[in-house]
């Protein structure tokens, strides 16, 4: 009954998500390829075009701070709203009374814009913000949530956000599956913690690891909430980029667009890493 | 206060915003100097144009005109010695401010501005020095 | 493997106001026999299953497994196992490990808990399809595993919830033939969940038939055929003469006349009914002359309704016992098949 879909039906899945390719290949296809061109020097914009490397060894140092701070804000953002998002996906599916306000809450969550909840976490995190006065902390006392070494609260707002999205990818998916899979699990002996371990968790992987690699990738070339609760120096790679584009040194655009690439490109490896995973997870999916 | 126009002080005195004691602070190390530019782009589409409006900006009659404490306040950039004698007059007669010292105590000791080319240098080190420091 | 289930007045109510789902059943399941709760849907027969296997708690009664009170006590820890109408192979193991898992979550090492799935896997005909996925299974293929996962965990009751419903006709024979095999070899103690009669009839030593959450008979299936308790339970097992009527003097007394009956039975008003496959064309005299209204055929077997003086009467003819509709008939129908069902009060 359920025979490896042909040809044919490749092509009429193909012709449905066309409408919604299209528009994404046109417009992520035009900004990647005039970001390689002024990256690369072949769109100046005074000169002649000429082919270089330079706008990527340019900024090379700066690179070799991003990049890894870029990479580390993403996984620890990324970790915290898998963690999160898959607790309250659990919560949500243990009981359906209760799951009716998590539910609302989660998707409450999701259409807030990043820079309202970036510019809500500053308010609630900074040493003069609501949580200090909450807790009768002193300013000098309160450790340096907003704009500290340590990126709090850049990790905390995409966290926070991010876990509502995991939240409501995997608790779909669970929803409509842990229940009986759980019930089979404990009639054939398993506890509630071997049920977790061999049944909930592997049927939740691979909605976890598709929402969590969606989360990284954003994270990762995602600028507001950096740019309003980050550090100034070092910079992760989106406000680097966006530094250097809008600078008034016309010759540091090429490297914005450079800098622009990398991230693409970061961004891309992540995708092909996580979707290799997930094929192995979604084979029985 | 900070300000890049201390002609409008006077302007500001007499309308009540400072009190009739404001007075302006001239440092005795210096001061940097800070004049406005008109740039046009190389790539722009009516250089000729913009040009046109660069002279008239700098006519004395404009300049006068932005002189005027009651219009903008904001010290001439042109040479008095090198204008017409009735174009003189017109700045010589401008009013005379309790509040504001004449422009050659202001500017004495002053630093002509940075070259363009420290803007992103030192953007760059108060950036990594003062705020990621 | 085999233990003794007893519920006790075991009643479930969903909530407050509403019919319990399941009403004071009692019911006794030896220790190597299988039971099946034969009833409608809606009659409470899977509620049975589930506050049997832990997964819900019972308003009222008790479960006893080998003379163990149940209650409290959690599904992982009461030694019963179920299969359900869908397999439910957990999708990301192969069909080896879904039978492996009990061993498994029980602490087995690997190995030997796959070497045993290997045996179980073999024990239902699927020896070498060990490594395939669930997804890679036929349906019947996927409930066969299914039964070997439940067999595996080694339980005292193995408890079956329509295992074979989804199925089509010629697989689900396949699989009853394999569940007889399965209790010859074994001898687990089963209860078995139906709608189906003839599978009960099957698989089951007894069949309890439930309807609105409450017991009305239990017994063999024989017993049940020949002398149901009451019409609802004639017609759950198929039996379709109903003739209305007065008992006297062991003499069932009704438009159809006067018919024997084969035991005593009190006087007063009474249901006599007839299953169609004991009703005969009559060779010479007949109980009931009666106009054929309809013939259709189950296989090559006629399926004739005869009106006889305004009752229906239904029978089940022998292959070549062909008749139309219009022609007169008459029936034998034998004394040892006439059962009558008191009519219920009120």
């Amino acid at each position: 009954m359920s025979g490896p879909p042909g040809a044919r039906g490749r092509r009429t899945g193909l012709l449905l998500v066309l409408p919604a390719l299209v528009p994404v290949v046109a417009v992520v296809g035009a900004a990647l390829t005039s970001a390689l061109l002024a990256a690369l020097g072949l769109a100046p914009l005074v000169g002649e075009p000429r082919l270089t490397g330079a706008a990527f060894t340019a900024p090379a140092d700066q690179l070799a701070s991003a990049v890894p701070l870029s990479l580390a804000i993403a996984a620890a953002a990324t970790a915290a709203a898998a963690a999160v998002g898959l607790a309250l996906a659990l919560a949500a599916v243990a009981t359906a009374r209760r799951s009716r306000l998590l539910g609302a809450l989660s998707a409450a969550t999701v259409p807030v814009p990043h820079l309202v909840g970036a510019a809500a976490m500053g308010l609630l995190l900074a040493d003069a913000g609501f949580l200090p006065r909450l807790l009768g902390v002193a300013p000098e006392d309160w450790p340096a949530l907003v704009g500290g070494r340590w990126w709090v609260a850049v990790v905390a707002e995409y966290a926070w956000k991010e876990s509502a999205f995991v939240a409501l990818v995997v608790g779909g998916v669970l929803a409509s599956r842990s229940r009986s899979y759980g019930e089979t699990a404990a009639v054939l002996g398993a506890g509630r913690w071997a049920r977790f371990r061999t049944v909930t968790l592997p049927l939740a992987a691979p909605a976890l690891g598709a929402a969590s690699a969606i989360s990284f990738v954003y994270v990762l070339g995602s600028y507001e909430v950096a740019a309003l609760l980050g550090r100034a120096a070092p910079e992760p790679l989106p406000v680097l980029a966006v530094r250097l584009s809008t600078s008034i040194d016309l010759a540091a655009r090429p490297q914005g667009a450079a800098v622009a690439v990398v991230t693409a490109g970061l961004a891309l490896l992540a995708v092909v890493l996580a979707l290799r995973a997930l094929r192995r997870l979604a084979a029985w999916g | 206060m900070m300000t890049y126009g201390p002609a409008t002080l006077t302007d500001l005195v007499a309308d009540g915003t400072f009190p009739g004691t404001t007075r302006v602070l001239t440092l005795e190390e210096g001061t940097f100097g800070n004049a406005s530019f008109l740039a046009v782009p190389s790539t722009s589409g009516d250089s000729a144009g913009a040009l046109v409006v660069a002279d008239l900006a700098l006519s004395p009659e404009q300049q006068l005109a932005k002189a005027d404490p009651a219009t903008w306040g904001q010290f001439t950039v042109l040479d008095l010695d090198r204008l017409d004698p009735a174009d003189r007059r017109g700045f010589e007669q401008l009013p005379a401010s309790p509040v504001v010292p004449p422009y050659e105590e202001l500017a004495a000791n002053a630093q002509p501005e940075l070259s363009a080319g420290w803007v992103t240098a030192l953007d760059e080190g108060w950036r990594r020095a003062v705020l990621g420091g | 493997m085999s233990g003794e289930l007893r519920l006790t007045g075991l009643t479930r109510v969903h909530g407050r106001g509403r019919p319990p789902a399941l009403d004071g059943l009692d019911l006794a399941v030896p220790a190597g026999s299988c039971v099946a709760v034969l009833g409608p849907s809606g009659s409470g027969k899977s509620t049975v299953l589930r506050l049997t296997a832990g997964l819900d708690e019972p308003t009222r009664g008790s479960v006893h497994l080998d003379g163990r009170d149940l209650a409290g006590v959690p599904p992982e820890r009461r030694g019963v196992a179920m299969v359900f109408q869908r397999p439910l192979l957990f999708p990301h193991l192969s069909a080896r490990d879904n039978v492996a898992y009990a061993d498994r979550v029980r602490g087995a090492p690997r190995r030997r808990a796959r070497a045993r799935a290997a045996e179980f896997l073999d024990l239902v005909g699927l020896a070498g399809l060990g490594d395939r996925a669930p997804r890679e299974l036929s349906s019947g293929q996927e409930q066969r595993v299914a039964l070997a996962r439940a067999l595996a965990a080694e339980p005292r009751v193995l408890l079956l919830d329509e295992p074979f419903s989804a199925l089509d006709a010629p697989l689900r024979e396949e699989m009853h033939e394999l569940l007889v095999d399965l209790r010859a070899r074994l001898a687990p103690t089963v209860l078995l969940v139906t709608h189906d009669p003839a599978e009960a009839a099957a698989l089951a030593d007894t069949v309890a038939v439930l309807e609105a959450g409450r017991l009305q008979q239990h017994g063999p299936v024989a017993e049940l055929h020949a002398r149901p308790a009451s019409l609802s339970v004639s017609r759950l097992l198929g039996g379709r003469t109903e003739v209305p009527g007065q008992v006297r003097a062991g003499v069932h007394h009704s438009p159809l006349g006067a018919l024997a009956l084969p035991g005593p039975v009190a006087d007063g008003p009474g249901v006599l009914v007839v299953r169609p496959e004991a009703v005969a064309l009559a060779a010479g005299h007949a109980d009931v002359t009666g106009t054929v209204v309809r013939v259709r055929y189950r296989g090559l077997r006629p399926l004739v309704t005869v009106d006889a003086g305004g009752v229906a009467v239904h029978a089940e003819l022998t292959p070549g016992d062909d008749v139309v509709a219009g022609a007169v008939v008459g029936l034998r129908l034998p004394v040892a098949a006439r059962h009558v069902v008191p009519v219920r009060p009120g």
